[in-house]
């Protein structure tokens, strides 16, 4: 009886464990997260003296331009949707309506999960506020990943610079490039965009230093000619990533593959992952 | 009727069982803020504090019969937060916690925090090598930066803790005048 209880108990942790023990810790993790941002700020706000006055007025004006630039956006997106509608040009991706609310904001409650993996985020969010497992993650400056869990309260994101993430994406080629054939009147090369981890600066000697390795972007058509510090942003095609959001920018021209018949690049990530302190969830309506 | 369960059971339990109960949940809170400060204390290089094991360790060290549960639970609760399905944390907490059973028979010329530190900095670095073994350590960074990253914070974490966690378990009634009071 006691063995079949224990091979049942241990069934039941193998499949909901990761969920139990993720909202078990949660308040434990919000009530630190908590104590940082009310407490932690109060104390640096001492030392930061008057500037904090003069930052959070500065502050309140960009909030209200923010609004109104909100408040135009959502009508050029209808008179936009309307145009395009009157043209017949609607496809299945643009009829989403404009909705600022469709960003949720989550702070980060810890990264690298217990043994310390760089590409895994633990965020304050889950499904109580509408996020959803494979929803997409990103800051103003650009795409920070997707959401691989989700448990009431709480959501785990992995990067996008985790080796296993692929993003179709499109290089942005400008209108200065060189090359002369078809493809290149094109103003946008797609390729996809591969995740490389991180690691420390030297493999081979001890080293503290903890670095994010570049992205790497293949499979881009060889003829093509790519310029340096091209922008990368998303294609939306394969319809998990939505388009235009930046990824990132080429750190120098590519170069030819193993087989020669395309060419890849380094591409430095947009945003810095290390200081990230808030997140925001797309919502899927 | 009108009285909720939990006051009714309350009343009408014995001592020995309130007692167990405060242990329990005692235990059961003292798990939760190891995962949680595990998950929380800065990943340096990539290198978290085993705070889990720590506390498995711990309760291995005093006389307890309740030190393999314990471990298995800590090493449940770090597989679950990692997602890793291999059990590799439960090995790795009940390996731990029985090399501290047999190591607490040795008499020890040094105060008890010391024991901690001590026994916390070598947990960590074998705690590095399991995940390494399992594969369940992420890629990237050299083991010996990954070995003192973890050891240092362990020490001081190890320390605390076995200074700190004699003086709450007495509060919470495992030893002293309030699990007398209670079993009276």
């Amino acid at each position: 009886m006691a063995f079949v209880g224990a091979v049942l108990a241990l069934v039941l942790w193998l499949f909901c464990g990761s969920y139990i023990a993720a909202e078990a810790v949660y308040p434990v993790e919000n009530g630190a997260n908590w104590f940082s941002r009310h407490v932690g700020s109060r104390i640096k706000s001492l030392f930061a003296g008057s500037s904090a006055f003069s930052e959070n007025k500065r502050l309140r004006e960009e909030v209200a331009r923010l609004r109104m630039a909100c408040a135009e956006s959502a009508r050029v997106a209808d008179e936009n949707r309307r145009l395009r509608g009157m043209l017949g040009l609607d496809r299945p991706g643009d009829s989403v309506p404009f909705s600022t609310n469709r960003w949720i904001c989550a702070p980060i409650l810890s990264r690298g999960a217990a043994v310390g993996n760089p590409c895994v985020l633990r965020l304050g969010r889950g499904s109580l506020a509408g996020v959803k497992r494979g929803a997409v993650v990103a800051v103003p400056e650009g795409l920070v990943g997707r959401i691989a869990n989700v448990t009431p309260n709480t959501s785990e994101l992995r990067l996008i610079t985790d080796p296993s993430t692929r993003v179709a994406c499109d290089v942005e080629l400008g209108g200065d490039a060189g090359g002369d054939d078809e493809a290149q009147s094109s103003s946008l090369a797609h390729g996809i965009l591969y995740g490389r981890g991180h690691s420390t600066v030297a493999s081979t000697e001890a080293s503290i230093l903890y670095i994010v390795h570049p992205l790497r972007v293949r499979n881009v058509e060889r003829q093509i000619v790519l310029p340096q510090r091209a922008k990368i942003i998303t294609s939306g095609l394969g319809g998990v990533f939505p388009r235009g959001l930046t990824v990132g920018f080429l750190i120098d021209g590519a170069h030819g593959d193993e087989t020669n018949l395309e060419q890849e690049g380094d591409v430095e990530p947009a945003v810095d992952f290390l200081s990230l302190e808030n997140v925001f969830i797309r919502r899927e309506d | 009727m009108s009285r909720p369960l939990t006051s009714y059971l309350w009343r009408t339990c014995s001592s020995a069982v309130k007692t167990k109960a405060v242990q329990i949940c005692f235990t059961l809170i003292c798990l939760v803020a190891a995962a949680a400060m595990q998950e929380l204390l800065p990943a340096f290089v990539g290198a978290k504090t085993p705070m889990l094991a720590v506390f498995a360790v711990y309760t291995a060290f005093r006389p307890s019969r309740n030190w393999i549960l314990v471990a298995v639970a800590a090493g449940a609760l770090e597989d679950a937060l990692n997602g890793n399905t291999s059990l590799c944390g439960v090995c790795f907490a009940l390996l731990a916690a029985t090399g501290a059973h047999f190591a607490r028979s040795f008499e020890y010329g040094m105060p008890q925090a010391a024991v901690g530190a001590v026994a916390a900095m070598i947990t960590a670095p074998v705690h590095e090598i399991w995940l390494s073994a399992w594969g369940a350590l992420p890629p990237g960074c050299p083991m010996i930066v990954r070995f003192c990253a973890s050891a240092l914070p362990s020490a001081i974490a190890g320390a605390f803790a076995f200074a700190f966690l004699p003086a709450a378990e007495v509060f919470a009634g495992f030893d002293g005048p309030q699990s007398g009071r209670r079993q009276r």
